[in-house]
């Protein structure tokens, strides 16, 4: 609660307020927000796209990108190598062994891997359009471990928590913080789509990310937006009574939960139309494919972010910030069986995703960056078939604007005890989600002065020119 | 909470008051929040509010003057004195009973509404108290003895179709309904493939089980239930291995606290935030708590008749029963060493003994009673109780009256029976009440419309899609943290604004809205349901019987919909309007088919605009 947007909304409340002084009246706050974000966003004028891909229950980064030189892989094994059901993987070469990868830029001594149901994102990587960012998680400033040990910095609250740090992660604060970083983003930009209805969308449920000070997350499921039945025409003999339903839905209404109730299925009507008219044909594109005979569900909600994307023009959309995600991977307990699935899922979702972007009736390769989030790593050690809640993790960055094929962020010291160890094999981020959300806005258009606003943490990352993102962090192309 | 003016305080506590027990009730200020309690039972002689309300704040609906809207005197929260039995609560109405049978049961009907008018409220929850009930796992086990090959498994659908028919025809109407809320605060999922039907009944049975009885007892329960033990894995949770580093699983450890007894936070009886110096909350666990009561949760595994450690390794294939039995403990693979945590060092080396006494620690910890409490309310009558609310139901935890902490009969009478779940049409608050989740809403139009399972099998799998079905099934919550959180604040709302939460609306969203609408339409018009084998049509049926004999009379049948699924909610324009609707669809004189279809279009349009407006959606 603390640490969340609230001092950097200040800041825009402040700003806004001098920008409406200057006008004869003092517009709602509502158009003061998109009045920074026209004069940040400097009236874009091509599409971009950004895709949170949310690994739910926090993913163990450890076993999905790994260190393969000798002294981390003894870290390693001496950390997982334990009863009942070793967590260690199969070295490269061995069936289902590790998929050895080579980043652009060498990590002195050391060597990679990714966890081999990987295969789609090795090529992914290998033909340059994924990119690893080592190590990222919620720092309120730089820590090392002699300083979290001795409690000298701050900590992000509720560390180790699920819901907390998947709020810290989306919203810079603990859960019940309103706003993130996604709908942020949308406020700046809303202006610049024709109907800001459609600028943060979520395939997945409801989540913090997307929520803004003026944008609201706009829900999709299945084949799209769902008209409302008996709202036209006649209903049950009666020509009057699909017009009062469409009324008895949707009129306001004082009561408060009921306003929100009813303004929600207004939308809902609303935007139902201008979706479906928009949305590219189902049958251009090729079905998402399936995960070991299995629905892919992650392919099927990205497929139709696809869909979406291929209909930016009939939208009017420069600018969309989107949320998929993938459950499960809160491995307490048979990791061995369950991570990999879901690792390969992933793999083959992200690949599929990036051949729908250059796909005939999409054409946006380059214009859409695929990013992963998760709450966080888990533990280096293992209680014996599957680890407990970490700190930091490692990020796939996919699409044709990474500066894909490397490994940004220095890979930490693979061992419970070493010297980025929080305890107990919980590793400390050494890259803020500020800092990696920060590359991905700039990127999206957000300008150098508007980094500190909505990155809450990020100044204490570095100072002046560089904004807490060093050369060696940014892993976008302009 | 912010309480903006004394009317405001009025208003929210629902009271008649006098000018300076106004102030004493609401504080002014007062550092910690606390709230008196009232010392009135319910059912005591309920003076009419004599305070002028704010102009336009009367709704003109008629409705029953609250049987607890009795005159509170200022009480300390913690351990009131036993209130004496209520000489007369009957509701006022037919209206007041099914206001009060929408928070208590899945939905109210005509059976219940007579019974609740004829006892009265207290003797109500007393009988309902002493229903038996039939449990899942009978129910499937009637289901295979019929059945010819039963070589393969029992379907998941199954336990879906339990909980239907047992929200839909169960006589432990009250019981059910706090089950199902226990369900969503002791979570665990079908979403997870490893928790078997077999073993999701079980775990709803204990839930059902306990439902009136002992928090301690329930927590134990669950504890052992190799559901959650599958669900949150410490079934098979080894102690710590210095040689290796193996470390105990963290997990049930940490939701058993976050989620199940104490919360984050440190509490004040009445459920808000106890603050340090800094104004700052404090928290009730950390890092070494959570690592010292996992070793306490170490050397449980299926039950069975020995300890070996083949029966303790052996997860996922076993024995016929063990899915249904408590787990059991195993000291060979209990931690042995201390477990320490929140200020309390367990020495015990069996895996019994380790557990009662963090048990023990854990439910005598003061966040318990508001912690819990809340959420009861929260599930069973509104989002956002005032902190005396909290308060009152807190104490009835911490004692029932007879010195017992933790009487889940004593929470229950407490939640349902406190003056501010009664307060009148002109007390209510513009954020009162509760979204109704889905599930509710279904089985409140069903309850109303005498719905029938053609085949008594109740044919309804999940109903986990949003889009085609209600986005929400019974124990099929996306993870342990329920379909919603009791916290949740709709972004961008004037709810935020007032710093008030919905939790219910976390799951709205464009699509839920659109997908209710059709299919509370669907249902309507056609049943819900798959085919049962041996029938045609939608396996659950409403039976419109009583709603068309009033189909002539568009008052009368809008009437008679609403006291069932809205009572006392529908303003006087929006009841008139529903009314002009039904009126617009003319009944022919003479065709007898056409009469007979303008009749049922009659019953259609009534049900569909009621239960697709906020006014049904919204329990108040």
């Amino acid at each position: 609660m603390k640490r969340s947007f609230d001092a950097s909304r200040r800041r825009f409340l402040a700003t806004a307020g001098a920008l409406s002084a200057v006008g004869p009246v003092a517009a709602p706050f509502a158009l003061n927000l998109a009045t920074i974000g026209a004069a940040a966003a400097q009236s874009v004028s091509d599409y971009r796209a950004l895709v949170c891909v949310y690994l739910g229950g926090a993913n163990d980064a450890f076993n999905t990108v790994l260190a393969t030189d000798t002294d981390s892989w003894n870290g390693y094994t001496a950390a997982r190598n334990v009863l009942p059901d070793p967590l260690v993987l199969p070295l490269a070469g061995f069936t289902d062994g590790v998929l050895p990868i080579l980043p652009a830029t060498a990590q002195s001594g050391r060597a990679f891997a990714l966890h081999g149901q990987m295969g789609d994102m090795k090529t992914l990587f290998d033909a340059r359009r994924a990119a690893i960012v080592a190590n990222v998680g919620p720092l309120i400033e730089p820590t090392t471990r002699a300083q979290f040990r001795a409690r000298s910095v701050r900590l992000p609250p509720k560390l180790f928590s699920h819901n907390d740090q998947t709020s810290m992660w989306q919203a810079f604060g603990p859960e019940g913080a309103t706003r993130g970083w996604g709908g942020r983003l949308g406020d700046l930009f809303a202006s610049q789509n024709t109907n800001a209805s459609f600028t943060a969308v979520s395939a997945s449920g409801n989540v913090v990310w997307l929520s803004g000070e003026s944008v609201r997350q706009y829900q999709m499921t299945g084949t799209g937006a769902l008209p409302v039945a008996g709202t036209s025409g006649a209903l049950y003999g009666s020509s009057t009574a699909s017009g009062a339903l469409r009324a008895i839905v949707s009129d306001r209404r004082d009561h408060l939960i009921m306003r929100e109730q009813a303004a929600m299925t207004d939308r809902s009507i609303n935007t139902a139309t201008a979706l479906n008219g928009a949305l590219i044909a189902d049958s251009a594109l090729p079905a998402a494919p399936r995960f070991n005979d299995a629905t892919n569900s992650l392919a099927v909600q990205l497929r139709l972010v696809a869909r979406m994307i291929g209909g930016r023009s009939a939208l009017g959309a420069k600018r969309q910030v989107f949320m998929v995600s993938i459950g499960g991977f809160d491995t307490h307990d048979f990791q061995n069986r369950d991570h990999g699935r879901l690792l390969g899922r992933v793999s083959q979702a992200l690949a599929y995703f990036d051949t729908l972007m250059s796909h005939s009736s999409i054409n946006a390769q380059g214009m859409v960056t695929a990013f992963t989030a998760s709450e966080f790593g888990r533990t280096l050690s293992s209680n014996g078939d599957g680890t407990d809640h970490g700190w930091g993790g490692h990020h796939f960055v996919v699409g044709g604007a990474v500066k894909g094929g490397d490994i940004w962020g220095r890979f930490p010291v693979i061992g419970v005890n070493g010297a980025d160890d929080a305890g107990r094999g919980s590793v400390i981020p050494a890259i803020a989600v500020d800092q990696y959300a920060a590359v991905l806005a700039r990127w999206f258009g957000v300008p150098n002065s508007g980094l500190y606003d909505l990155f809450p943490n990020l100044s204490r990352f570095g100072s002046g020119s560089d904004f807490g993102l060093p050369t060696s962090l940014r892993f976008m192309n302009a | 909470m912010r309480i903006s003016s004394l009317t405001d305080c009025f208003r929210r506590f629902g009271v008649s008051l006098s000018a300076a027990a106004l102030v004493a009730a609401c504080g002014a200020g007062t550092p910690d929040g606390a709230a008196p309690a009232p010392a009135a039972a319910i059912g005591s002689p309920a003076p009419v509010s004599t305070l002028v309300l704010p102009a336009g704040t009367a709704t003109p609906v008629p409705d029953s003057p609250a049987p607890g809207a009795a005159a509170p005197a200022p009480a300390p929260a913690p351990a009131p004195a036993p209130a004496p039995a209520p000489a007369r609560d009957l509701p006022a109405d037919a209206t007041a009973a099914s206001r009060f049978l929408g928070k208590s049961t899945f939905g109210a009907t005509q059976t219940e509404i007579d019974s609740l008018m004829s006892t009265g409220y207290s003797a109500w929850i007393d009988a309902q108290f002493n229903k038996s009930s039939k449990s899942h796992l009978t129910d499937f086990a009637e289901r295979t003895a019929t059945l010819t090959d039963t070589s393969n498994a029992i379907p998941a659908a199954w336990l879906q179709q339990s909980f239907w028919r047992a929200a839909l025809t169960g006589e432990d109407v009250l019981r059910q309904r706090v089950a199902f809320a226990l369900s969503q605060i002791l979570v665990i999922s079908q979403a997870n493939p490893d928790i078997g039907p077999r073993m999701a009944a079980a775990y709803f049975d204990l839930l059902t089980r306990n439902a009136f009885g002992d928090f301690r007892t329930l927590l134990e329960e669950v504890t052992l239930s190799p559901a959650m033990g599958l669900y949150l894995s410490h079934l098979g949770n080894r102690k710590e291995d210095l040689a290796t580093g193996r470390l105990p699983d963290e997990n049930y450890a940490r939701e058993v606290m976050q989620l199940f007894t104490i919360g984050l936070y440190q509490l004040n009886p009445d459920g808000s935030l106890k603050l340090d110096s800094r104004r700052e909350p404090i928290e009730t666990y950390g890092m070494p708590d959570i690592a010292g009561l996992a070793r306490v949760f170490t050397g449980f595994s299926w039950g069975g008749p020995d300890t070996s450690s083949a029966r303790f390794v052996n997860r996922l294939v076993g024995e016929s029963t063990r899915d249904i039995i408590p787990m059991q403990g195993y000291p060979n693979f209990h931690e042995q060493g201390t477990k320490s945590f929140l200020g309390t060092t367990i020495t015990a080396s069996r895996p019994a003994d380790s557990l009662k006494l963090a048990l023990d620690h854990l439910v005598a910890h003061p966040n318990v009673g508001p912690f819990i409490g809340k959420q009861l309310i929260q599930r069973l009558v509104t989002s956002n109780p005032s902190p005396a609310y909290v308060a009152r139901v807190s104490a009835a935890f911490d004692n029932n009256g007879v010195g017992r902490r933790g009487d889940l009969k004593a929470v229950i009478r407490a939640v349902l029976l406190d003056p501010e779940a009664f307060a009148a049409p002109a007390d209510r608050l513009e954020f009162d009440g509760r979204l109704r989740e889905p599930l509710l809403r279904m089985s409140a139009v069903l309850r109303a419309t005498g719905a029938r399972s053609a085949s008594g099998q109740f044919v309804l799998g999940t109903t986990d899609d949003p889009a085609t079905s209600l986005g929400q099934s019974a124990l099929r919550a996306p993870t342990v943290f329920n379909f919603f959180r009791p916290s949740y604040v709709p972004p961008n709302s004037a709810l935020a604004i007032k710093a008030l939460v919905a939790p219910e609306l976390q799951i709205t969203h464009e699509v839920s809205v659109a997908g209710w609408v059709n299919t509370v339409k669907s249902t309507i018009e056609s049943g819900i349901g798959g085919t049962a084998s041996g029938f045609t049509g939608r396996d659950i049926q409403p039976d419109y019987t009583a709603l068309l004999a009033l189909a002539n009379d568009p008052a009368a049948l809008v009437d008679r919909v609403v006291l069932l699924l809205a009572p006392g909610q529908v303003p006087t324009d929006l009841r008139n309007r529903i009314r002009a609707e039904v009126a617009s669809v003319a009944i022919p004189l003479t065709n007898p088919t056409n009469i007979a279809t303008a009749r049922r279009n009659r019953v259609n349009l009534a049900l569909l605009l009621l239960t697709a407006s906020p006014e049904f959606l919204v329990q108040r």
